[in-house]
């Protein structure tokens, strides 16, 4: 049994889909996962719409993919790593649609746009990567501002994820580059939100 | 659990789809299944021709 809240094992998963229980395995794997599916897209892609989209694109790869899966990796590693690829193709389609060609001025103009972004959602009642007070919109700004790898890592551990070992297989990895990665964040992180 | 560690799992928690995607999702699915059904039902269709193809194709010789 992995250590996660999933409450199925591998093996029980492999034998649901074995017994044609695909709907019903995903009757227990979307409320299992969602929040932390739509999490980890909001956090790349920072924008509600777009990671209700990648997560309801995910759960269909998850759902198509059940009868291949193997349990060679644990499950929340795979719908992980689903997720992440998602996410980042996602960005990778929004990139090609603005005229940025450096790293530097891309992350400069999504962090804006993220910013405008959460002042709007403030008064809408829709996907909320959301939170209207100063707190919110502090740690949003400071998240947006860590180098993508970093949040990547940083993620999964504020979604409750505890195990380093889980998370450097979810982003496949070494775990020092995890503990490394993590370490630096939470630097840059705490500099961030320190009081003024 | 340290301050920034609270603060982040604040802030997480906040952040959770827009009421109705259950809803959303289950309707994709349901496409899905049906595309899924075509697709397995021309699958069989195809393999269901196919031996008379063959015959077909020997008898035109």
């Amino acid at each position: 049994m992995q250590d996660h809240p999933f409450s199925l094992t591998d093996a029980e998963i492999i034998a649901a889909v074995q017994a044609e229980r695909r709907d019903a395995l995903m009757e227990v794997v979307v409320p299992a996962f969602k929040r932390r599916v739509y999490g980890l897209a909001w956090t790349l892609l920072r924008d509600g719409d777009a990671a209700e989209e990648v997560s309801q694109d995910v759960f269909i790869k998850i759902w198509r993919g059940l009868p291949g899966y193997d349990g060679r990796a644990a499950f929340p590693t795979c719908i992980h790593a689903i997720t992440r690829n998602a996410a980042i193709s996602a960005l990778r389609r929004r990139r090609q649609l603005l005229p940025f060609s450096d790293e530097a001025t891309l992350q400069q103009a999504e962090l804006a746009l993220a910013m405008q972004r959460g002042s709007a959602d403030a008064g809408a009642d829709g996907a909320a990567g959301p939170g209207s007070d100063a707190e919110s919109t502090a740690i949003d700004r400071a998240l947006a501002e860590l180098p993508e790898k970093q949040r990547q890592v940083v993620t999964p551990f504020c979604l409750q994820e505890r195990s380093y070992d889980l998370v450097a297989q979810m982003l496949a990895m070494p775990l020092g580059t995890v503990k490394s990665l993590l370490h630096r964040a939470r630097g840059q992180l705490e500099r961030s939100l320190a009081p003024a | 659990m340290n301050d920034l560690d609270g603060r982040l799992a604040a802030r997480f928690a906040q952040i959770e789809p827009s009421a109705g995607v259950d809803a959303r999702l289950a309707a994709r699915l349901a496409a899905e299944r049906q595309r899924e059904a075509r697709h397995d039902r021309a699958a069989e269709l195809q393999a269901a021709l196919r031996p008379r193809r063959f015959v077909r194709t020997l008898t035109r010789r």
